[in-house]
């Protein structure tokens, strides 16, 4: 690495400056992306960063910087500001750094690996090419396959010793079909690039969303209410359980108390049907990464089984403030096992309800509640999909609806950090104008 | 970064091109229940070279700053101009420029204050609340600071320097009844640094009173009811739907995507009393919370006029999205990062002050809702929005009422606007989150109190 001298050179300052306790992570990056807006491919990128996070901690007192700007002054400048900053801090006796011990380094190489800008090219011109051609309604209004290379190492005065190697490759895209001054509903979605052999246009999900959008350019509107018989599209799935990271099992909502999982592990919090795992070192879909955000070699977990809370995502500060469990990784990673039944078999037995395929909507309260407006989502009447529907609010719970858990498909796909069925569940309400 | 001299690099170019040197400085003290959680600064810097050739942009960035890196970027960004020629690249295009020169300085002209009064200061407000505001379950201060500052050239003879910085103490406080967890906060500070808008701690403690007094509220909560109704929204909403409502359908490249107000030039979109603009930098002779003279493209910035009196007039644009439609570039190309490029994106976004009262607008009212405080939003290429309720209050019979359940209120953005029957005299202006796109960036919105109707969920 480019400036791997320097974390050296760090930690031996800072002990001479009288910091005993330091911790020095350098990430060097080189990203490759391709991209336009409407349908059009006019913007090629090259980008080259580093970037050196240096912690300390004095008589438990913690402060953190980070830079780029890795000239000797700047350097130096940006060290001096780190001990005088420390001296200011408040003292926690949580404050720590990983205690991660390795004979030698850790080394650990994630996500797409040797990818050729050239294929990129390829992949993603054939995509826009082919989209053109079989959608002719829709323009990708902004679209980028990005190849992110990154390089990380991390070392702490503890003797920890960890290296990471990662490669991100995605394409993504926002898109709306427009006829004759009707326009649907924008909608987005995200390809690993790592399962393309030839076009982007490959990823089945991706296909399905562009050709439910052009039926999108006409729309009814929701006659009176719809409770129950509800189903969440994959993408759906991927930001009610985003939502539920942040709200029930990452550190700030078990530190300030406001989970609603606190004090649940082991117990059922969901339907027996869902299984999740969090997978960062082996997810098939992206978003991988080998180093946990308090310094320690990441792992796959599962975080609910067969509806059972296994963990939450806490690092080693809160896990040692609350006395709970430190987490094998910090989530980002949606890998939810499929169910056993046809999506088609499951919407043929819904008499009157909708697929929603997007909500366009704030967060979730702490509690879990949760509204915004149904996007690119479908009616479902006497067990079939009929029309698109405009102007619906949904209401439910992110806590409820994975308890109240009808159906799951067996069918899955694939995103960008995610692996998602279909769910089915009561507990959401939806509403016309 | 102002001495840093770029114009000799210009020579190196061989197409129409930029050169821009940004650095990105943040402060970030978080304390949780008295504890410091979170104490870091964060400084992101580096260079960046856009070229643009036969229609297609090349551009390339590096953290290293020095003569050698200027002309391997140079070099990279032209390279990547010509990457594409390969491939069949459908629109070619001229690109107008308007060239300005112009230096900007917005932070503070007071004596800094060292971080340990930074942090005594925060202690300071967090023990108030922690001995006056009874039955919390957590209190969380956030002090969040951002200071951009860049240097820029381009072929056409544009040279800016901006030093931008703003400063956020964002207060939330949580409390539980009957097992289940409220949550409320707000934000104090903007345009500016740390010294500009904290002084002595007891200047805040009306402002901690508030904010517990709402979340009592919103602890003692209706639910909504689902549908259609009459809503009074404050300066801070009206903001978000300038913002997501309008703004984002009217940006240009969401315009050549294909948005629905692309054919509505010259026709009603909303009621008369209704204008909207993207101010550049200044309104009334005041600096707004962005203020934009040059923007990342090396356009000299300009008023985007989108509504006035009801009429839809224009769109935002930059460089590319001017030339294709066949418009003037308004200075809205913008990049938050040194490694992003400029994408069209709003500055200050707002709609224009009225006559009527906030109190009469309530009084109006026989059965709806008093929008105070939002989370996120949202817009649609269809001119559907839609935002978070953080607090809201139900009206009855022209009276304020108990608070409602967190909610989402959407609609469609023109007959939002065209069922505005009151706006206020008040006007406000705001700057205190990220707008998304491809790139997070900073922008502000706001105008005055509005009297509309939208659809609310709820029970």
């Amino acid at each position: 690495m480019k400036y791997e001298s320097l974390i050296q050179e760090t930690i031996a300052y800072l002990n001479e400056k009288g910091l005993s306790q330091v911790e020095v992570q350098l990430t060097e990056s080189n990203d490759f992306e391709i991209g336009g807006g409407n349908n059009d491919i006019n913007l090629v990128r090259s980008l080259e960063n580093a970037i050196l996070k240096v912690s300390a901690i004095k008589d438990f007192k913690k402060s953190s910087i980070e830079m780029n700007d890795l000239s000797p002054n700047a350097w130096e400048m940006s060290l001096t500001d780190l001990i005088l900053n420390i001296d200011m801090a408040e003292a926690d006796e949580y404050n720590v750094f990983s205690s991660y011990r390795h004979q030698g380094e850790h080394r650990q190489t994630v996500g797409a690996q040797g990818l050729e800008s050239a294929w990129i090219a390829e992949v993603t011109a054939k995509g826009i090419t082919e989209l053109k051609q079989a959608y002719p309604k829709i323009a990708m209004s902004e679209f980028s396959a990005m190849y992110e290379q990154k390089q990380t190492l991390l070392k702490n005065t503890n003797g920890t010793h960890l290296y990471e190697q990662k490669g991100d490759a995605y394409f993504g895209g926002l898109f709306f079909a427009s006829e004759e001054g009707k326009t649907a509903s924008f909608n987005y979605y995200s390809v690993p690039l790592q399962n393309v052999q030839h076009s982007v246009l490959e990823n089945e999900m991706f296909q399905t969303l562009l050709a439910n959008n052009v039926k999108e350019l006409s729309t009814t509107a929701l006659e009176g209410r719809i409770e129950g018989g509800i189903i969440l599209s994959p993408s759906c799935l991927f930001d009610v359980l985003s939502s539920l990271e942040s709200i029930g099992l990452k550190d700030m909502s078990i530190l300030d108390d406001s989970s609603r999982w606190k004090g649940k592990i082991g117990q059922k919090v969901a339907s027996e049907s869902l299984t999740w795992h969090s997978c960062p070192i082996s997810s098939p879909v992206g978003g991988n990464y080998g180093i946990t955000e308090d310094g320690y070699p990441a792992q796959d977990m599962t975080v609910i089984e067969n509806g059972v809370l296994n963990t939450y995502m806490l690092t080693e500060y809160v896990a040692n403030k609350t006395g709970l469990e430190r987490a094998k990784n910090q989530g980002g990673i949606y890998l939810v096992e499929a169910g056993n039944q046809p999506l088609e078999s499951i919407i043929s037995g819904i008499e009157r309800g909708m697929v929603l395929n997007r909500i366009s909507g704030g967060r979730p309260s702490p509690n879990g509640d949760f509204s915004g407006s149904a996007k690119n989502s479908f009616l479902i009447e006497n067990g079939k999909v009929t029309d698109a529907l405009t102007e619906v609010m949904v209401t439910f719970n992110v806590f409820e609806v994975l308890m109240n858990i009808v159906a799951l498909s067996s069918e899955t796909a694939d995103m960008v950090g995610g692996r998602l069925p279909y769910l089915y569940a009561n507990a959401i309400l939806a509403t016309g104008k | 970064m102002k001495s840093y001299e770029l114009n000799p690099y210009k020579a190196m170019m061989s197409q129409y091109g930029e050169i821009r040197v940004q650095e990105n400085r943040s402060r970030n003290i978080t304390i949780t229940n008295g504890k410091m959680i979170k104490n870091e600064r964060t400084s992101r810097r580096g260079i960046s070279v856009r070229s643009f050739e036969n229609g297609t942009w090349g551009f390339a960035s590096s953290e290293a700053v020095s003569p050698e890196s200027f002309k391997r970027i140079i070099q990279t960004a032209e390279q990547n101009a010509k990457y594409l020629k390969g491939y069949k690249v459908s629109d070619q295009f001229k690109l107008e420029t308007i060239p300005y020169h112009y230096q900007l300085d917005v932070s503070t002209k007071k004596s800094l204050k060292t971080q340990g009064e930074v942090i005594a200061f925060l202690m300071d407000l967090d023990h108030y609340i922690d001995t006056h505001c009874q039955g919390l379950k957590s209190r969380t201060l956030r002090l969040v600071e951002l200071d951009m500052e860049k240097k820029l050239v381009n072929l056409a003879d544009s040279e800016s320097y901006s030093l931008w910085t703003r400063s956020h103490l964002y207060l939330n406080l949580s409390t539980e009844k009957n097992g289940v967890p409220y949550a409320y906060g707000e934000s104090i500070g903007g345009m500016g640094d740390f010294e500009d808008y904290f002084g002595n701690s007891v200047d805040l403690h009306a402002k901690i009173d508030l904010i517990y007094s709402r979340l009592m509220d919103k602890s003692n909560p209706i639910d909504a009811k689902a549908g259609m109704c009459d809503v009074v929204v404050s300066s801070e909403i009206t903001g978000i739907l300038a913002h997501e409502a309008i703004g984002h359908t009217t940006e240009g490249d969401n315009i050549l995507g294909g948005s629905i107000y692309g054919s509505m030039i010259g026709q009603q979109v909303a009621n008369e009393k209704i204008s909207l603009v993207d101010f550049a930098n200044s309104f009334n002779g005041n600096l707004l919370p962005m203020p934009i003279f040059v923007d990342d493209e090396g356009t000299k910035a300009s008023d985007a006029v989108i509504i006035e009196n009801g009429i839809l007039k224009g769109f935002m644009h930059n460089l590319e999205t001017a030339s294709k439609l066949g418009m003037k570039p308004t200075g809205n190309g913008r990049a938050f990062e040194f490694f992003d490029e400029p994408l069209v994106r709003m500055r200050n976004t707002a709609i224009l002050p009225g006559q009527d009262l906030v109190k009469d607008m309530i009084a109006s009212i026989e059965n709806g809702y008093y929008i105070l405080n939002s989370s996120n939003g949202q817009a649609d290429s269809t001119g559907e929005f839609m935002f978070g309720v953080n607090l809201g209050y139900e009206i009855k019979n022209g009276q304020l009422g108990r608070a409602i359940n967190e909610t989402t209120v959407s609609g469609m953005a023109f007959d939002v606007l065209k069922s505005t029957d009151m706006v206020g005299n008040d006007f406000k202006i705001f700057n205190n989150g990220y707008c998304g796109k491809k790139q997070w960036i900073p922008t502000a919105d706001g105008g005055p109190s509005l009297k509309c109707r939208m659809n609310i969920g709820g029970k």
